[in-house]
């Protein structure tokens, strides 16, 4: 039987980047997994951009995220990306990664916006750690050729070490 | 004498699949569920990844019930955590119910045909152990242009059998066309 679950690239940071990108992603598969494992020392969250959209108003997502003995849930309507990592703590440490899992459904589809969730854990050095769940949407019908992931400024960078792997999934 | 040393290269080794499409299954507009039937015993876990959309107009977005086997009496426990919209205030609540003929474990979106769907991570995990109930978990959310929500499920099926079947139900509707679930198989 043909594997179902598939790597299509990773990339390991050897030196510091702002983004990093997976493009001509193929459209063979069913659902996309991204798997991030993150080093900073920028006080950041972490997203994705589609095809290179970053317009406002075509993303949003909902966010429950837990730090102590706190839960809380928020709503962006026009973030500029999908937020995948990072809420309530943000990153910060040169050693601790801060990790996400993102789910992206259907993403060669051509007739539905696309969704995603994320599970993630952000480690900060000073203040501690954060679980988050978030579910988003790209309002956008196009298939999925580029992922762009970033920090939450342009001036911040991830550090080497960092490890973005896309996988594909593939339904029978 | 071992040496460890660095790898200056590395050969690709080919590895049987640990992780296998065994079905999918679409809507068809005029039924609210959806059953995996004749399910190989030969994994370790099962995963279900869907996108739902469900008839049904008043609400903005539907939970998905699971039973096993066909078994519709009251043998499940379930608990939530959930974040979500309802007008312009945020909850974050969660819950349980210790006996119920259904575990929650999904979500969908309320219009059928819309752009918008809602998507769902399902595993049940060591479903052909037949010495332990069998426990599910779920990540499921959706998002639109008014609301939104992201969820955590969990639950037991209080049954020592093998789960050989799976039906997943929109508490609220009919599955639409464009609700799509695929089964995975899992092995360790």
């Amino acid at each position: 039987m043909p594997a179902a679950y598939t790597p299509i690239a990773t990339q390991t940071l050897g030196s510091a980047a702002a983004t990093v990108t997976f493009s001509s992603i193929p459209q063979t598969y069913t659902d996309l997994v991204l798997v991030t494992s993150v080093l900073s020392t920028s006080v950041s969250g972490w997203g994705i951009n589609f095809n290179s959209d970053v317009t406002s108003g075509n993303y949003g997502y909902i966010v429950t995220d837990g730090q102590g003995s706190s839960v809380q849930t928020v709503r962006q309507t026009a973030p500029g990306r999908l937020q995948i990592g990072g809420w309530s703590i943000a990153t910060g440490s040169t050693t601790k990664p801060s990790i996400g899992i993102t789910n992206i459904f259907s993403y060669s589809n051509t007739t539905t916006n696309k969704t995603a969730l994320s599970r993630s854990q952000t480690y900060n050095s000073t203040t501690g750690t954060n679980v988050s769940a978030f579910a988003g949407v790209w309002k956008n019908t196009a298939a999925i050729t580029s992922i762009v992931v970033s920090l939450d400024s342009a001036s911040y960078s991830f550090l080497a070490g960092s490890t973005f792997t896309l996988y594909g999934i593939k339904a029978a | 004498m071992l040496v460890l040393g660095t790898v200056g290269s590395q050969n690709t080794k080919s590895f049987a699949s640990s992780f296998d499409s065994i079905a999918t299954l679409s809507g068809t507009g005029s039924s609210d569920s959806i059953t995996f039937s004749s399910i190989p015993d030969g994994y370790t876990h099962l995963q279900i990844r869907g996108i739902a959309t469900v008839n049904y107009a008043s609400v903005d977005f539907g939970t998905l019930g699971i039973r096993f086997n066909g078994d519709t009496g009251t043998n499940y426990s379930r608990h939530i955590m959930r974040g979500f919209y309802s007008g312009a205030t945020a909850y974050s609540q969660g819950g349980n119910v210790v006996s119920s003929t259904y575990n929650e474990a999904g979500m969908a979106y309320l219009t059928v045909g819309s752009v918008y769907t809602g998507v769902s991570i399902i595993e049940i995990l060591d479903y052909a152990n037949t010495n332990k109930n069998k426990t599910v978990r779920g990540l499921s959310g959706s998002y639109w242009t008014t609301s939104g929500a992201v969820q955590l499920g969990s639950g037991v099926w209080r049954n020592t059998a093998a789960v050989t079947s799976v039906t997943i139900f929109g508490s609220n509707g009919n599955f639409g066309t464009n609700s799509t679930f695929a089964l995975y198989g899992i092995k360790a």
